[in-house]
């Protein structure tokens, strides 16, 4: 029977128990091979440390996914994640670099939903809720908590309490937007 | 399907499985209002995401400039360390490597000894090269030196010739002149007296140094008014470092001020003008020790509770310059270790507070809500409500 790495384990487990520090060691342990295949892929050195932040903010998110099932090394799931953005960073310049030739009007009216997406207001709005709220939020929905963790965390007498609270958090960020902003200028269309 | 559908809590919550979710998704296109609606709260909900990888990049970006701010500083203090050394060890050493060494000291007293006790006997005083010349010279030459001293009034000319004339040193020839044909009164002022005193130094290490020779210096000394003084034994002493070069300017919490919180109690109750409704309980920790490198200390929990959590208060910099703070939990059996990192609070003594559920940092004269979320990047906020502050400061 193959027995797993207890190093690696660790990794897994320090990043869903919500250490960041692991994180730190990691980019340290990647960060001569990103460069490495960056620049060797007409990259250059900025563009390396960017993609080894975003590949790990990407390892962070999904290791707390529940559908998350890891079946090789951390670290080679890295490395995996690292060239996979990598080569969407140079097919996304590729297009744009294609696209070059197309008037700014038809670029403007083409735009890329994914990028011009201002999320500034949700961000004030975020910075305007109290931090309690704010910490449900994000740990819910950026770091993947589960509400056990959230409540614990937060001191909540349980799951329901937190779930109540997460609720009620929402209903305030949504408040915060709705007061200064109308919803439908972010409308986006579903087809 | 209405707006207050309970499938749309649900699908943000992830509680719709795949299937459940597409099929909700689909069907809520039909329903422009409703679209709308999951439209909005999923732009709210990637903003939540988009401000969580800002920070999280934020947090990697400042903890990899601290860590090479800090490796930059270790080798900046290790260079500073070994150029403060060197100066200090060469200020120490200077006044030896000035002076001739001890062999040099104890030969040229040697010399100077030895002239002194030949200048008694011999006239007149010869060069260097003359003296180094006898040496290999016959008997008979010295036989004759001897003769030609006993003419007396020659010799004494040839004594008061210029020094430029025969080689030797003046201060040599005057003191040697005067050593033999003046009055001490004379020459006690004149220039290669004081010379003569200033080598005292010499005479004192010949003085313990070559006892065992057949060199009366006690005679040579009497002779130019001298006295020998005793020799001090050289010691030398180790240079002791107080402390140790840090590498980051260490921060003590202060002495908890008795008068905060009740130091006699264990769980203190703060003063309160709701006596209907009494206020949570304020816990205060003890004193920093176990300071390391980096760290302001280790707080540790003075009123025992349930929890019994311990904190780790670290304080750092970063290039940002933008006050923040940093959590991270790790709970070992019942206990839970806190990290709390303080970015760019600058030199502060700062304590921990638990008011209920909440922990407060007392910064400077300030008081700042804690966020306890472990992997959690704050921002302080400082704590204005009246009927808190009175409980952490009352």
């Amino acid at each position: 029977m193959k027995q797993s790495n207890p190093k690696e384990t660790s990794i897994l487990g320090r990043i869903r128990s919500g250490d960041r520090e692991v994180l730190i060691e990691l980019y340290k342990a990647h960060e001569k091979m990103t460069i490495r295949h960056v620049i060797n892929n007409s990259g250059k050195l900025e563009d390396a440390q960017d993609l080894l932040q975003e590949a790990l903010v990407v390892l962070w998110q999904n290791a707390r996914k529940p559908e998350f099932d890891l079946t090789v090394k951390p670290t080679t799931y890295l490395n995996a994640v690292i060239k996979n953005l990598w080569l969407k960073q140079l097919s996304k310049r590729k297009y744009l670099k294609d696209e070059s030739h197309i008037s700014g009007k038809e670029v403007a009216f083409n735009p890329d939903p994914v990028t011009t997406m201002d999320y500034g207001l949700v961000h004030k709005a975020l910075d305007a809720l109290g931090d309690t709220c704010r910490n449900i939020l994000m740990m819910f929905y950026f770091d993947g908590f589960d509400m056990k963790t959230i409540a614990e965390a937060n001191g909540f007498a349980n799951t329901d309490v937190a779930k109540s609270k997460k609720h009620q958090c929402m209903k305030q960020l949504e408040a915060i937007i709705r007061k200064s902003y109308n919803p439908s200028d972010f409308y986006r269309d579903g087809n | 399907m209405e707006i207050n559908d309970p499938r749309i809590e649900a699908y943000f919550n992830f509680e719709l499985s795949s299937e459940e979710a597409k099929a909700f998704l689909e069907e809520a296109k039909k329903f422009p209002e409703v679209w709308q609606e999951i439209q909005f709260k999923q732009w709210m909900i990637d903003g939540i995401q988009d401000e969580g990888k800002i920070e999280l990049k934020e947090f990697i970006s400042n903890r990899l400039a601290e860590e090479r701010e800090e490796s930059t500083g270790k080798f900046w203090y290790s260079a500073a360390a070994i150029a403060i050394a060197l100066v200090v060890g060469f200020g120490i050493a200077w006044p030896y490597l000035n002076k001739p060494s001890v062999l040099s000291e104890q030969s040229s007293a040697i010399e100077s000894a030895m002239d002194s006790s030949y200048a008694l006997d011999h006239t007149p005083y010869p060069t260097k090269n003359q003296r180094d010349k006898e040496s290999a010279d016959t008997m008979n030459e010295s036989m004759a030196v001897l003769s030609a001293s006993e003419e007396g009034e020659e010799a004494k000319n040839s004594m008061e010739l210029s020094p430029s004339e025969d080689g030797i040193p003046e201060d040599d020839a005057m003191m040697v002149a005067k050593t033999m044909h003046a009055e001490p009164s004379e020459y006690r002022k004149s220039e290669a007296d004081v010379d003569f005193k200033s080598n005292r130094g010499y005479s004192d290490v010949l003085s313990t140094n070559i006892h065992s020779t057949d060199l009366d210096l006690k005679a040579g000394a009497a002779a130019v008014g001298e006295e020998l003084l005793p020799i001090t034994e050289f010691q030398v002493k180790p240079i002791q470092a107080r402390g140790e070069i840090k590498t980051k300017e260490l921060i003590t919490a202060a002495t908890l001020k008795k008068s905060k919180t009740a130091p006699s109690s264990e769980n203190h109750t703060p003063p309160s003008t709701n006596k209907s409704k009494p206020l949570p309980t304020t816990t205060m920790f003890d004193t920093v020790t176990n300071v390391k490198s980096g760290e302001i200390g280790r707080a540790k929990l003075k009123s025992p509770t349930s929890s019994e959590d311990k904190f780790t208060l670290v304080l750092s910099r970063s290039s940002s310059g933008k006050p923040s703070g940093f959590t991270n939990k790790t709970a070992v059996g019942s206990v839970n270790y806190y990290t709390i990192v303080l970015n760019n609070f600058g030199d502060l003594n700062a304590l921990i507070y638990r008011l209920g559920n909440n922990y407060y940092l007392e910064a400077g004269t300030q008081f700042y809500q804690v966020n306890m979320q472990s992997g959690s990047t704050w921002q302080p906020k400082q704590v204005t409500d009246k009927s808190i502050l009175q409980q952490l400061n009352p």
